[in-house]
């Protein structure tokens, strides 16, 4: 046995054998890699293309790897290994709803499972009912849904504090709904009405409330990143403890603009938390199609900011890993880049003609990862609400919803006034 | 006497000491003092946290601004010239200008984005451009273009005042000049221009460094018995209306200079509020003296062929001032 496959033995062995060593390199690298693989190398050696996850498996146990001189590629340069390792994928805790999953069960309480619950049927019943009108011809211009996306803010909502700031794309109803806003103004501003949020001056993707420091409801893709980050430049300059929670999509990830604020947020260690809702597809265009890395929770390494990637469609895990983060941040500011797995079962915009993906897909997705029913399932599963509850929930939500729908719809056009007002302020 | 640079300084520091929530940020504007050492003295008065040096990053640090704005500080943002700020101009435009309208009066954005405009010297057309029609364009913002220290002083604190996005067009040609400042004046109320010569028989309109020629110009028809009223604009946006129009009943001619470049210029706004409001006093064609419409090149004698020239200024008065050589009126 020659030196170097003598010495990737040794490594096999201190990682744990090559069954366990197999199971780190899958979660590593999302590659269906089999465990009798791992075992040949044993004797034939670790293959070069499998030689830099393998030294990040020795960093994460804090094995020197300079001991280890023949396991790594001529050129590598073991300090971009060290930045590489800051980002660590956190794996939903309840990628499969288990009755004996502890962290699932333990980590939000009845009430709170309940709210999350609601908030998020309150969006959904929200959006269908946004879709609806759109068809009928009574909303506008552009109209973005968030259907399916609803367990990412729900579950940032849930760990929020008062003082703490949002700030999103044009996809912003939901955001308005999870911070509070009653929905009949949120209606009346895609009707165009009166007692709009910005008395029809806005429209669907420029929302905005200011009492719960939601900060818009921005419609150029990617601006709403520096925005953020001086958001969160602010809270550090008050001294004040907020978190600025700033999303983006996987579209926006590839504006220049994006590394411009990830820098400056390094830099100056700003208490900001970036959020990619992964929906898979910007526009029409997938992930794969658009980035040229596209493991989206890494696109902070070159600035040292740590990413995570999450299951957005699990708003327990998400509620459950962020929060964790979250209050480390407020105690020590940092930015954070969190990549949030999620999907959106309408198009990207009331106009979009779907030929980029499958209904078998879109079908897939809902039918076994929707957060809500997720939510729902676990709800009944402990027994905290029973089915008949369920009933009670939905109907009395979408009532509310249709009840806001209705009243917004009576609301007049805007005063003609309104035409000039609100250029400048203080006049 | 004290420079222009000088008092720019001085507006940013006085407010900085007034109010807590003003702070500077821009490229070089702490350790190096400022590119233009416009900056000098600010980062040892008021420290790191608040005279900020950035990255070169201008579309960055322009956003983060705003946001900034957004959640209630007051920022002042320097450009090391106007030139870059085309790599921000979303932000200014998009997300500065318009916020307050789209948030029907939610959110305003109280900043000031400032810095060297126009034409530097010999540095070519990437560095040398008058962005002053450009932002004057854009509802939502204000645009100053101050003259001399008085107008950089009390201008700036104003706009640092302002509950709105203020863009503020310095001219580094007029950096080194040193002018009398008038104790006096108060802080003026952005949106006013100001007479700076009387005068009786043509209105000479301008801003920013193209003064230097109105000025000249000024005291060369005087000598020709040509009384030229002289007006500063100070505030390009919103626009002094009524002194333009008031000016024309006076004198009955029209006379607009501007560096920047004439099609769709600021020259063709003035004029345009002439001939609207003061048609029946015009007694003669409104006249436009303006940069050339060509990108500014970097010879030196094509430079300055490229400007507005005094020689333009006082041909064109006399024409149409019906002036006739050696037959004064």
């Amino acid at each position: 046995m020659d030196a170097s496959i003598k010495e990737h033995k040794t490594i096999i062995n201190l990682l744990g054998g090559g069954k366990k060593l197999t199971a780190r390199l899958k979660l590593l690298s999302n590659e269906n890699i089999n465990e009798k693989t791992v075992y040949s190398w044993v004797r034939q050696g670790i293959p070069d293309r499998w030689k830099v996850a393998v030294s990040r498996c020795l960093l994460e146990d804090n094995i020197d790897i300079s001991n280890y001189k023949k396991l790594l590629l001529p050129g590598l340069q073991l300090d971009n290994l060290i930045s590489a390792n800051n980002s660590v994928k956190i794996f939903s805790h309840s990628k499969v709803l288990k009755s004996d999953d502890k962290y699932l069960h333990n980590i939000m309480s009845k009430d709170e499972l309940i709210k999350l619950y609601k908030m998020m049927l309150k969006i959904r019943r929200f959006e269908e009912k946004v879709g609806q009108l759109y068809s009928m011809g009574l909303i506008g211009g552009f109209c973005h849904l968030y259907i399916g996306q609803e367990g990412v803010i729900s579950g940032i909502e849930m760990l929020a504090k008062d003082g703490d700031c949002f700030i999103t794309g044009y996809r912003c109803h939901a955001h308005m709904v999870s911070r509070g806003e009653p929905l009949q103004n949120i209606f009346s501003e895609l009707f165009g009405n009166e007692g709009g949020t910005s008395n029809g001056k806005g429209g669907s993707m420029h929302m905005f409330r200011k009492e719960s420091n939601f900060f818009g409801g921005h419609g150029i893709v990617g601006a709403q990143v520096p925005l953020g980050t001086g958001i969160s430049f602010a809270n550090k300059y008050k001294n004040n403890k907020f978190v600025t929670f700033t999303f983006f999509g996987d579209g926006a990830v590839n504006q220049g603009q994006v590394y411009e604020a990830f820098n400056m947020a390094a830099l100056w260690q700003l208490p900001v938390i970036y959020i990619i809702e992964n929906n898979q597809y910007g526009m029409g265009t997938s992930v794969e199609r658009a980035s040229a890395m596209n493991e989206l929770f890494r696109r902070g390494e070159s600035f040292g900011i740590k990413g995570y990637e999450i299951d957005g469609m699990d708003p327990v895990s998400v509620y459950g890993n962020l929060k964790e983060i979250c209050d480390k941040i407020r105690e020590k500011p940092e930015p954070i880049l969190i990549e949030a797995k999620t999907y959106r079962y309408r198009g990207h915009s009331m106009s979009d003609p779907g030929k980029y993906r499958t209904r078998e897909e879109v079908q897939e997705t809902r039918e076994n990862r929707d957060p809500i029913e997720r939510v729902r399932a676990l709800l009944l599963l402990k027994k905290y609400i029973s089915e008949e509850e369920v009933k009670e929930i939905d109907k009395e939500i979408r009532e509310k919803v249709s009840k806001a729908a209705d009243i917004a719809r009576e609301m007049s056009n805007p005063d003609h006034t309104e035409l000039y007002t609100d250029i400048y302020a203080g006049e | 006497m004290i420079s222009v640079r000088e008092s720019i300084r001085d507006a940013i520091a006085e407010e900085m000491r007034n109010d807590p929530d003003v702070f500077l940020i821009g490229e070089e504007v702490a350790e190096y003092q400022g590119a233009y050492k416009v900056s000098q003295g600010l980062l040892e008065e008021f420290g790191s946290k608040r005279v900020i040096d950035t990255p070169i990053t201008e579309a960055g640090f322009t956003g983060l601004a705003v946001g900034a704005a957004m959640n209630g500080l007051k920022p002042v943002v320097e450009f090391m010239t106007w030139n870059f700020a085309m790599q921000a101009i979303d932000h200014i435009i998009n997300s500065a200008a318009k916020t307050f309208y789209m948030s029907g009066g939610k959110l305003n954005i109280p900043i000031v984005f400032r810095g060297p405009n126009g034409i530097a010297s010999r540095v070519a057309a990437q560095h040398s451009q008058d962005f002053s029609a450009w932002y004057s364009h854009v509802p939502g913002l204000k645009v100053v273009a101050p003259f001399d220290s008085n107008d950089a002083k009390l201008l700036l604190k104003s706009s640092i005042r302002d509950e709105n996005p203020v863009v503020f067009l310095e001219h580094e040609l007029l950096y080194n000049e040193k002018f009398d400042i008038d104790n006096k004046e108060k802080i003026p109320n952005l949106g006013k221009a100001k007479i700076i010569k009387e005068g009786k028989d043509i209105t000479i309109v301008s801003f920013s460094r193209g003064l230097l020629l109105a000025l000249k110009s000024h005291e060369i028809l005087k000598e020709l018995n040509i009384s030229a009223e002289i007006i500063n604009l100070r505030t390009l946006k919103p626009i002094d209306k009524n002194c333009i129009i008031n000016s024309v009943k006076k004198t009955g001619r029209i006379l607009v200079i501007e560096e920047g470049w004439q099609e769709y210029g600021v020259g063709a706004e003035i004029i345009s509020i002439a001939v609207e409001k003061a048609f029946d006093y015009l007694d003669a064609e409104p006249i436009r003296i303006s940069g050339k419409n060509v990108p500014l090149p970097y010879a030196e004698n094509l430079e300055k062929a490229a400007l507005p020239q005094l020689d333009e200024v006082i041909q064109k008065s006399k024409e149409i001032c019906y002036f006739k050589e050696k037959n004064q009126r």
